[in-house]
Order: structure tokens, then sequence, then C-alpha cells
């Protein structure tokens, strides 16, 4: 008994830098956020008066802030997508073959090792009216093209292509990873069984990943909400509002262009709770009901 | 069903799919080192000529000190970098050890919470510290933005080096014990040094997430401790225009030490992006 006690107490000894620093970079921010949300509070000016709710009743007439809203919800729910598929087919292609792949793993890891800003840099040049790789090839073959991020038809689809170049190779490693450990029996079963590809894809491969799928959707889907860097750098939110995500109106009324961080810090606890909401129904539907189950 | 046909259409429709992946990924890094050797950083006209045109005054001129802040933003970014990078792991790996070697109560609740904190959008930590950073007078200085990242990097440092104490055996452990080690003798003869691995993951993946990180970077550094990130946007409003070749020469070296760190990082780069969780 005094032996656990002892391991209780020195377990909490080793948690407490991390906490602490958690705490005071973490949750104490989170909070004297959520307290100056309810002041109209302006850098410029130094002032803050007490507005109660006013800037979350402000905050769903601003259709600014509901059309970034849209942006990001657009945002997740075409780039996940897409993701997910490209990177599980990927996988599936390349869980089968030996030769060569362990270059096209390393090719893959390319992407997620350049910063996300240098990737916006990179693809504002591809994008490039005329002198960017993009058009100088299309152009080449005599077809007029849009101009991609100035056009607000295709400006957001541009950025979304630019997120799955350099995140459909995150779904990729972590799906292989998944498929390289399943085990074999189940297969060999299925082949017994004559069940048909399609079949065993649906019936095996599918339900024993579902853990893994869900961690990469969990990983994408908080990514993907707080998306900033890429939008900033190549669009920087227009043409007109069309490509302002969350995250860089927020970033936008707080901290550059009106400084008005009482409104900003509104937007981002809405920002917050809808992540949270959103990841906690998330976690439940895939993981709870999963545990209560009986095995 | 499995028809020989079949199976070959089916063998090249992959080879195409990955080989157009590829090409998709490749071409764009690719065309940005070309950019950053050609001088005025714009290419004309896809030709063999302009292999003739290719030089290095792109990097001469990012790396001259009397005319771009990259190096210094460069000595930045490593400066704050490391000093993040080994805070985190340490205190990651304390935290790390408790929960994957001993028995307390509300372990899993903290340990959940410590990665929740991971998936709250930056952007409302960003804006109450940069109030908060700027009356502490923490604005623009190196301490700040070691703060900032030693915050921002222990959950995923605390999970990762968790999972890479679970894998050693208690018995280990028990053993050194039972030969008359105190517990921390234990942990540091003959615990430790089986998770020298470990450690070096999660370090090389904190520095990695320092060295790219942006939002913090911008909201909080303007000169003095700007990082190479912040570096590289400023040199937009330095120059009026984009200069193409000196941004890509600039991006290539932003991006080419952290290829370097990926590529030992390989067999770890699973594990490493899904916080422990997912080990290949």
């Amino acid at each position: 008994m005094r032996e656990k006690g002892k391991s209780e107490l020195l377990a909490y000894l080793l948690n407490a830098p991390t906490i602490a620093m958690l705490l005071f970079i973490g949750i104490f921010p989170l909070l004297y956020c959520s307290y100056f949300s309810f002041f109209d509070y302006r850098i410029i000016t130094q002032s803050a008066t007490f507005v109660g709710a006013g800037n979350y009743v402000s905050a769903f007439q601003d259709p600014v802030f509901l059309s970034s809203l849209k942006v990001t919800g657009t945002y997740v729910l075409v780039a996940l997508p897409l993701e997910l598929t490209l990177g599980f087919i990927l996988a599936l292609i390349l869980n089968q073959k030996t030769r060569g792949s362990s270059i096209i793993r390393v090719v893959f890891m390319i992407p997620l090792m350049v910063a996300p800003l240098v990737a916006g840099y990179l693809w504002r040049f591809m994008y490039w009216p005329d002198l960017g790789l993009v058009d100088t090839i299309i152009n080449r073959f005599g077809i007029r093209t849009p101009e991609w991020v100035a056009n607000p038809q295709t400006a957001l689809p541009s950025l979304i292509v630019v997120d799955v170049w350099q995140w459909t190779p995150f779904v990729f490693l972590i799906l292989l990873a998944g498929l390289q450990a399943l085990p074999k029996e189940p297969y060999e079963a299925a082949l017994i069984d004559g069940a048909s590809r399609l079949q065993v894809f649906r019936y095996i491969t599918l339900p024993m990943m579902k853990t893994i799928i869900a961690v990469a959707i969990l990983f994408r889907f908080t990514d993907l909400i707080k998306i900033f860097d890429q939008p900033l750098i190549i669009t920087n939110g227009g043409p007109g509002f069309s490509t302002y995500t969350a995250s860089l109106y927020i970033y936008r009324v707080g901290l550059s262009e009106q400084f008005r961080v009482g409104y900003a810090a509104a937007l981002s606890w809405i920002l917050n709770i809808i992540t949270m909401v959103a990841v906690m129904i998330f976690i439940r539907r895939t993981f709870v009901s999963e545990e209560k189950r009986p095995a | 069903m499995n028809t020989p046909k079949l199976r070959i259409f089916e063998k090249t429709l992959s080879w195409i799919i990955v080989i157009f992946a590829m090409i998709f990924i490749l071409v764009p890094i690719v065309w940005l080192v070309i950019q950053s050797l050609v001088p005025s950083g714009f290419i004309l006209n896809i030709s063999l000529s302009i292999f003739q045109q290719m030089n290095l005054s792109n990097y001469a001129a990012v790396l001259n000190p009397s005319t771009s802040g990259f190096l210094g933003n460069v000595q930045n970014s490593i400066i704050i970098a490391a000093i993040s990078t080994a805070v985190t792991t340490a205190l990651g790996s304390s935290s790390g050890y408790a929960f994957a070697k001993l028995k307390f109560r509300g372990s899993s609740d903290l340990k959940t919470w410590i990665l929740s904190m991971r998936f709250f959008p930056a952007i409302s930590i960003v804006i109450p510290l940069y109030l908060l950073w700027g009356s502490l007078g923490l604005t623009d200085t190196i301490a700040g933005m070691v703060l900032v990242y030693i915050a921002l990097n222990l959950p995923f440092s605390v999970w990762l080096m968790s999972s890479f104490f679970q894998d050693l055996p208690v018995e280990i452990e028990e053993a050194a014990m039972v030969d008359g080690c105190s517990r921390l003798q234990a942990f540091r003869r003959v615990v430790m040094p089986l998770v020298t691995g470990g450690l070096a993951v999660t370090a090389l993946f904190t520095f990695i997430m320092c060295w790219n990180e942006f939002i913090f970077a911008l909201a909080l550094t303007a000169d003095k401790a700007a990082t190479v990130t912040r570096g590289l946007t400023g040199m937009i409003g330095m120059y009026g225009g984009l200069r193409w070749g000196q941004m890509s020469a600039a991006g290539v070296l932003l991006v080419l030490p952290i290829l370097i760190a990926a590529f030992l990082l390989q067999k770890h780069i699973v594990r490493g992006l899904t916080f422990g969780a997912v080990k290949a």
C-alpha cells in the first residue's frame, strides 16, 4: 500500500512540469481569451468596454465570419475525403508491391516535411498567371486557363489541391502502415471461402482498418479546421471573401487589420466550440461505442 | 474472375496511378529548385537553355548578411528550436514514463487532456498570448518563443515518449530493482539507455515542428527573434514585389535540412506523425 502511494506521488511529480506548462500556455490563455471575448476590446485605442454576449451576437450577424466558416467547412468536407480516398488507393496498391516501394515511400515523405508556409509560396508560383508552371504547361496545348487563384470559382479548389498535395502522403503513410500490420489469417480464410476481392475489402480490410482510419481523420480534421498558412500566402483570403478561412479572418480581425481583439476572441471561441463538439462526437461514435460492446 | 488479362490491366493501372502521384508530388519541388537557380527566378520558356543560365546568385544574395536577414533568422530558429526541443523532450519523457510505467489515479484522463490541448485551433491561443506576451515583455524575444514552442509540442512529446516506454517489458526494470537499484537508478542506468532511439525520434520531430511553425512566429515575433518562416514573409515586404529567385532559394534552404532529418527518421515517420498511436 505504501509502495503504491509512493509511485502515485512520483507519477504526479513527473507530470508536474508538463501540467504547469500546459496550464500556463494553454488553459490560462484560453480562459483569458474567453474573458475578454465579453469586452469590446481594441488594441489601438486601448479601450475595453463590457458588452456581455454582444460579440457573440454580432458574430452570427457578421456575413464575413459566416462565410469564413463555410469556407473552412468546404475545406474540411472536400479535402479530407479526397485525401482519404487517394491515400487509401495508393496504400492498397503499394501494399502489394515490393520492388521500389521504399523509394516511393521516401518520395511521399517529402511534402510532409515542407513547411506549410513554403508549400504556400511554392504553389503561389505554380499558379502564377502565364508565368507559373501550371499555366506554362496548359497554355502549351492552346487551352486558355482561368486565373486560378484570382477567380472566385477556382480559388478555393486550387487551394484544396495544395492541401491534397501536401497531406495525402500523410494519410497514405498511416494507412500503409496499418495495412502492413494486418494479420494474414482472415485473408486466407476468405480465399478458401471464395470471397470476391470487393467483399474482402468491404468485410475484412475496412473493419480491421477502422481505428487507423479514425486516427488519420482525427489528425487531418483538427489540422484542416485551423488552416491558415496556405490561404494566407496563396490568396490572402481573396478574391473577395472566397478563400477567407476562419483562422485567417480571426487573425485579421484581432491582430492585423482591425485590432478588435475582444471580437476576435469571441470568434475564436466559436471555432473552439465547433472543433471540440465535432471531435467529441467523432471520438464517441468511433471509439467509445466499440469499447462498450461486449467482446 | 482473375483472368490474366484482368491482372495485367490492373497492374498497369496501378503503376499509372503511382507514377502520376509521384510526378504530382515531385514536379513542384523540382520546379522550386530550378527557379532558385535561375537568377531572375522565372522561366519563360521550358527548354534546355535554362540550364545555361543557372547559377547560385540567388543563394548568394539570400545568404549575404548585408542584403538579407535570412542568416539571422536561421540563427534565431536554430536557437529557439534547439532549446525548445531539449526542454520538450525532457519533460515529455518524464511524463511519458509516468504514463507508461506507473499506475496513478486519473492517469488516462490526464493523458487525454494533454492530447486535447493539441486539438484546439492555434488562433484561440495566439490572440491571448499576443496580449500576455506584450504585457510580460516577451514579444519578439527568444525566451517568449521557446516557452510557446515547449507548450505547443508537449502533447506530441508526452504521447510519443510514452509509446516508446510502453514498448519496454516491465521485467527489465523489475530485474534492475531486484538487483538493488532504486527506481531512479533503474531509470537512469537501465531504462533510459533503452529508449535513446525514441528520444532521438521525439527530439528530431519536435525540432522539425518548431522550425516549420508559422502562425505563432508571425504573431509574436517581428525582427529580433524572427524565425525562418517569419523571415520568409518579411522578404516580400522588403522588396515590394515577389523576388521569385531569392524566395525560392530561401524556400529550398528552409526545406533542405528538414528533408535530411526526415530521411534519418524514415522508419519512425508514421509513429511520429500519429503521436505514437500507429507503430509501423
